[in-house]
């Protein structure tokens, strides 16, 4: 707190040289010798994450000697293509429903008066801020046999036995949309709020109707959202291991969970190994292609 | 401007209730499952299942390990997760913290790639880092130590700590530093003395989200921690792989009530500062 009053004066001195060169001296010394503030992060990095995926790959490919076997043990044995083939579809599936979803709440908190939105986006991040396992937890405890579900449908009769809602392809979906539907809404909110509302209202008024000034003028702007968002949530999707091995048990197996199965409790560490580097190279193709059109800290910005 | 939004709004009156109807409905579905523990918490006995029976707090007992003969198996784990969680943010908010007044800042040759590798693990798949780091740390000798935990933890925090702050860094009027530096301060001075103190928002904000990272993360402890360094994701992971305690919804109940703290906390955070 006591640095606030000299800091307040210093502000005001610099305003009044606002019209010097910003170039001087001091300046590009701090911002030349400012790089090397990068390197212990880089460094880190370098040790803990990059070594350990050189690891992953050495594994897949050295069984001891040189082999390609664990890849081709992946793409051709028929359970391993069932597993990849489902999580692809899980994730398709998942990152749909978000974003039918999603969309119309962002549209809604950009929208709404900043008391009724700020409720709103509570209601968006308390959820998101759990733990994970907790919310999981939450479904089974809904969608269980004698969860909340079945229980409240055979009291009104609708049902006389319990409805087998758990470890099916409608509790992953369920389960998984729940978790990732924040980061569809969070990154459309943001994108949304930048729209000038007179744009559309410049439309109405030359006589489009309300849907054509939000097909053709509004929809369009929120565009960049809506691509942070698809591909957010289906690299998260593809890569989630928790919700789908407790909602989804082995009829919606995904390959994080083919993963942890492979290293923890079947020990094939080169098959596991294989199947991390697929899941790996998939991801980073995606965010790569992202990256190269707009760049990567703009999705990680719209993220959260 | 208040025009414009009140026009805006009643042209498009025909579809708002639509849209608070969905907007309703979907913040309905994302609420309401977190509270559906609370009840099953209370349970009398040892079931999961609607209706529960009866009103105890035998499971909150169990959690405290109130009356236990050996003991709460959950605080320890509670605390070890605090503890790696404390040092994760305390490491990735001063590793991330400095790089991001260059990525802020600096032009430099190769800088888009060096970037991109800094914030690579927030969207590369965890399991894949988990198991890269299982086997890093077996010749290591990592394995089962809170250590371990600690630094692969970190690398998914720097990537947050290092976009948030150079956000806040963005937004900075340099100007201020260069008076500190002309006046003569040194360039360690200025950032001690006038760059943290202005971007302090961001640096707390980052630091919290590395806690909240950390202290939620499953798959690294998974593959790290063996049977020596149990954090609570752990406990509550093996838990619910093997047994149905309503003892798991009394700890859903707690993280919850943590989340909403948290998130109260922010909001008045916020409010003051706006």
């Amino acid at each position: 707190m006591t640095v606030t009053q000299p800091m307040g004066a210093t502000a005001d001195l610099a305003t009044s040289d606002a019209d010097r060169p910003p170039r001087r001296k001091p300046t590009r010394a701090y911002r030349r010798d400012s790089r090397l503030l990068i390197l212990p992060a880089l460094l880190f990095q370098l040790a803990f994450f990059f070594v350990p995926l050189y690891y992953v790959a050495k594994q897949s490919l050295f069984d001891p000697g040189f082999t390609t076997e664990h890849y081709r043990e992946v793409f051709t044995n028929p359970l391993y293509r069932k597993v990849l083939f489902q999580t692809l579809r899980l994730a398709v599936m998942v990152t749909a429903f978000a974003v039918l979803f999603g969309y119309p709440v962002a549209y809604f908190i950009a929208k709404s008066r900043p008391f009724i939105a700020g409720l709103t986006l509570l209601g968006v991040l308390v959820p998101l801020w759990t733990s994970l396992l907790a919310r999981t937890y939450s479904f089974q405890v809904l969608y269980g046999r004698e969860g909340f579900v079945n229980d409240i449908l055979m009291r009104l009769g609708v049902i006389d036995e319990p409805l087998p809602l758990m470890f099916n392809t409608f509790t992953a979906v369920s389960g998984m949309t729940h978790a990732l539907l924040p980061f569809v809404i969070l990154p459309c909110v943001a994108v949304m709020r930048g729209i000038d509302p007179s744009l559309t209202n410049a439309a109405k008024s030359l006589g489009a109707t309300p849907w054509k000034a939000f097909r053709h003028v509004y929809f369009p702007l929120t565009k960049p959202g809506l691509v942070t968002s698809v591909i957010l949530t289906f690299i998260l999707a593809l890569g989630f291991f928790v919700t789908p091995v407790i909602l989804g048990g082995v009829t919606e197996f995904t390959i994080a969970g083919l993963i942890q199965l492979q290293m923890q409790k079947t020990l094939n560490w080169g098959l596991g190994g294989a199947l991390s580097i697929t899941l790996l190279a998939f991801t980073a193709t995606i965010v790569y292609l992202y990256q190269r059109r707009y760049g990567l800290d703009k999705l990680l910005a719209g993220g959260r | 401007m208040s025009a414009t939004v009140a026009s805006s709004r009643r042209t498009i009156n025909f579809r708002r209730p639509v849209i608070a109807l969905v907007t309703a409905l979907v913040v309905f579905y994302l609420i309401f499952p977190l509270l559906v523990t609370i009840p099953i918490s209370f349970n009398s006995v040892r079931r999961v299942g609607f209706p529960p029976k009866g009103f105890s707090l035998r499971w909150y007992d169990e959690f405290f390990g109130i009356n236990q003969s050996g003991g709460s198996r959950w605080l320890p784990a509670t605390f070890l997760s605090i503890k790696i969680a404390v040092a994760t943010s305390v490491l990735a908010t001063v590793l991330g913290g400095l790089a991001a007044i260059p990525v802020a800042r600096a032009q430099f040759r190769g800088k888009n790639v060096i970037q991109t590798l800094l914030l690579l693990p927030l969207v590369l798949p965890v399991i894949v880092l988990a198991v890269g780091i299982f086997l890093l740390y077996i010749p290591l000798g990592l394995l089962g130590s809170p250590v371990g935990i600690v630094l692969g933890h970190t690398v998914l925090a720097i990537p947050y700590v290092t976009l948030i702050v150079a956000a806040t860094l963005k937004n900075f009027d340099e100007r201020l530093e260069w008076a500190a530096l002309s006046l003569g301060a040194s360039r360690a001075r200025t950032l001690w003395s006038i760059t943290i103190p202005i971007v302090r928002p961001g640096i707390l904000a980052g630091a919290l989200f590395s806690f909240l990272t950390s202290f939620d993360e499953l798959l690294i402890a998974l593959f790290v921690s063996g049977t020596r360094a149990v954090t609570l994701p752990r406990l509550l992971w093996d838990f619910l792989r093997t047994e149905a305690s309503p003892v798991i919804a009394v700890v859903s109940v707690l993280l919850t009530l943590f989340s909403v703290i948290v998130v109260a906390l922010i909001a008045l955070v916020q409010r003051d500062r706006s």
